[in-house]
């Protein structure tokens, strides 16, 4: 399916351009102790900590990507870098024909963030009023400022919402008006930073589906740094996983599981406390509990039909429920780093 | 980028924020007739026990003036902004500021300006109007000067508040030595004293300081004791103190923002 973008004046292909991007930060270290403590005071030593190295990267107008990587591996500096609120060791970054940290006011008018765990509401009033505040602060024109903000009402459902103060709003509802608030001006370029944390299942699909209309209707570029795989497998076509501070794959997310992580795991419980072990090519018990085995697959070792026959048969009296998935991302991810 | 707009945008939010504190509001309202009911009492009884009607230029009634007309601007003049620095960069917050379409310090001054402008509605003309008629305070037309006066005094104090803020890129924590700006400027600026008590050679490094331009030389100026060539003098005295800060503050901002990591520390 071709979708159709609207095309902007002078706005480069690449939306973002990144080469050979590095960040260190200097941490003190720092021995426990009181007296270690006291010595800080006056004599502090210095351990460098790099955060980022050598990252390359390019993203297109229209991506919805998912970057993804253990915590501390890097993802919330490469955001910051990208948003201008941190300067990079060295390398440079082009986005949106600016340089994030240079050109950081110009820039940001063009940049929507969402952080899922800090608001950027004021707490005490009602989030109309930061809505409003926005609208002078981006200078956006009246007539688009009601129609945009029109649509995103309807579509996240807080007509009522926004009157109140923020501070009486769930944690579903406020998330809702804080994306209003940071997509209100329009921008080119979204980052979400943990956008689902802690929402039920069905505002998480609501904001799935708010990022993929957006995406559609405007041609906004998303980057979603995000721990839920769901998030990643509903929206995000390519992949990026960052891990001690280097870009370990990027690529689309299909090839992941199918080249790379070419397992199914087997969640088998039983009515009996102990069965007897099971063994067939390819695969490899991976957890044993009372009712329970958990097997783990080597596609390329077996097939999966002929292993479930083999399960079927030899547990015929006891197996009570299969489950069949695939392996955790972080597995995933861990198998990655390893390659 | 409409500039005029986003102040205007800043400056409603701003009061309308200080608008939902309303208790905060109302209870400061009385902290400041207790303090001057004092200082009545206080200067009351050392006009008694030094036995003259004047001291050091001040009548009775024109010491108890000095207090109103300084309470006034103490609190036209109170800024917080350190504070609030120090608590955005502990905490991380500051990073949602700088992700908007402004600069870190104007975004800070003209709210700070938005929450000033319903104090000076709600105390400062209360109190100077409570001060010409409880406490006859002699006020003059050259009142008018004390508005450019005290735009620059604000802005001076601020300049300086936020030059102590930005300390806390480098340190964790920094109320002790926000407590102690408060402190010294308050007293080099005649918050507690008329700096004319003080000896001759403390005056005369005073001058070379920017601090008596904050509380002290306003006050002088609402009591009319400057004509309008003098006012016009401290107004570019004030502008050049106010622009020597600027570029302090801009050569510290980038050396500072390079450090904030945007993680609580």
């Amino acid at each position: 399916m071709e979708i159709m973008k609207k095309r902007r004046k002078g706005l480069p292909e690449n939306v973002i351009e990144i080469r050979n991007l590095g960040r260190e930060f200097r941490n003190y270290k720092r021995e426990g102790g009181f007296i270690e403590s006291f010595k800080n005071i006056f004599n502090r030593e210095y351990r460098p900590f790099i955060a980022l190295r050598d990252i390359n990267l390019d993203v297109k107008k229209g991506e919805i990507i998912g970057l993804i990587g253990p915590n501390g591996a890097g993802k919330s500096t490469l955001i910051k870098i990208l948003s201008g609120v941190l300067y990079p060791s060295s390398g440079t970054v082009k986005v949106l024909g600016f340089t994030p940290w240079k050109d950081r006011i110009r820039y940001a008018k063009h940049l929507g963030v969402v952080f899922g765990q800090k608001s950027q509401l004021w707490y005490d009033l009602p989030a109309i009023d930061s809505f409003i505040l926005n609208k002078s602060l981006y200078d956006i024109p009246t007539s688009s400022y009601n129609k945009r903000l029109k649509m995103m009402i309807d579509l996240l459902g807080i007509k009522d919402l926004m009157k109140k103060p923020v501070r009486s709003l769930s944690l579903g509802e406020r998330m809702r008006c804080e994306i209003v608030q940071s997509l209100l001006h329009n921008p080119e370029l979204v980052f979400f930073d943990e956008p689902t944390i802690g929402l039920d299942i069905i505002a998480k699909e609501r904001m799935r589906d708010f990022i993929k209309e957006m995406n559609e209707k405007y041609g906004t570029t998303f980057i979603i740094t995000t721990h839920d795989m769901d998030d990643i497998e509903k929206l995000c076509k390519r992949v990026v996983i960052i891990n001690y501070g280097k870009i370990i794959y990027d690529g689309p997310l299909k090839d992941i599981r199918t080249k790379i992580a070419n397992r199914k795991v087997l969640d088998c419980k039983f009515s009996e406390e102990n069965v007897p072990p099971f063994f067939m090519k390819g695969c490899r018990t991976i957890s044993i509990r009372p009712h329970q085995r958990i097997i783990e697959l080597d596609l390329s070792k077996n097939n999966l039909r002929k292993v479930l026959d083999r399960l079927m048969k030899k547990y015929s009296n006891s197996l009570e429920d299969l489950g069949i998935m695939d392996p955790p991302i972080e597995e995933i991810i861990a198998q990655i780093y390893k390659k | 980028m409409n500039r005029f707009r986003q102040a205007t945008g800043l400056i409603n939010m701003n009061i309308k924020q200080a608008i939902t504190w309303r208790f905060n509001f109302l209870t400061s309202l009385f902290l400041y007739p207790i303090t001057l009911v004092m200082y009545y009492f206080l200067w009351k009884s050392i006009f008694a026990y030094s036995g003259t009607d004047i001291i050091k230029g001040y009548t009775f009634p024109g010491m108890i003036g000095y207090y109103v007309i300084q309470m006034v601007v103490g609190m036209l003049v109170w800024v917080e902004v350190d504070s609030h620095m120090s608590n955005q960069i502990r905490k991380g917050k500051m990073t949602q500021k700088l992700l908007r379409p402004l600069a870190y310090l104007p975004h800070n001054l003209i709210g700070a300006i938005g929450i000033k402008s319903i104090e000076v509605v709600f105390y400062a003309i209360p109190v100077i109007i409570l001060g010409i008629f409880f406490f006859k305070i002699q006020v003059g037309i050259s009142a008018i000067y004390f508005i450019p006066i005290m735009l620059f005094a604000y802005i001076l104090n601020f300049m300086i508040a936020f030059i102590t803020g930005m300390l806390a890129f480098w340190m964790t924590k920094i109320s002790g030595i926000i407590s102690i700006r408060r402190t010294i400027v308050g007293f080099l600026a005649g918050a507690f004293i008329p700096l004319s008590f003080f000896p001759q050679s403390f005056q005369t490094m005073s001058s070379y300081l920017p601090f008596q331009y904050i509380q002290y030389v306003p006050i002088n100026v609402f009591l009319g004791k400057y004509g309008a060539l003098a006012v016009g003098k401290l107004l570019l005295i004030q502008a050049a103190w106010i622009l020597v800060l600027y570029g302090i503050y801009k050569i510290v901002w980038k050396i500072g923002i390079n450090r904030y990591t945007g993680v609580s520390q």
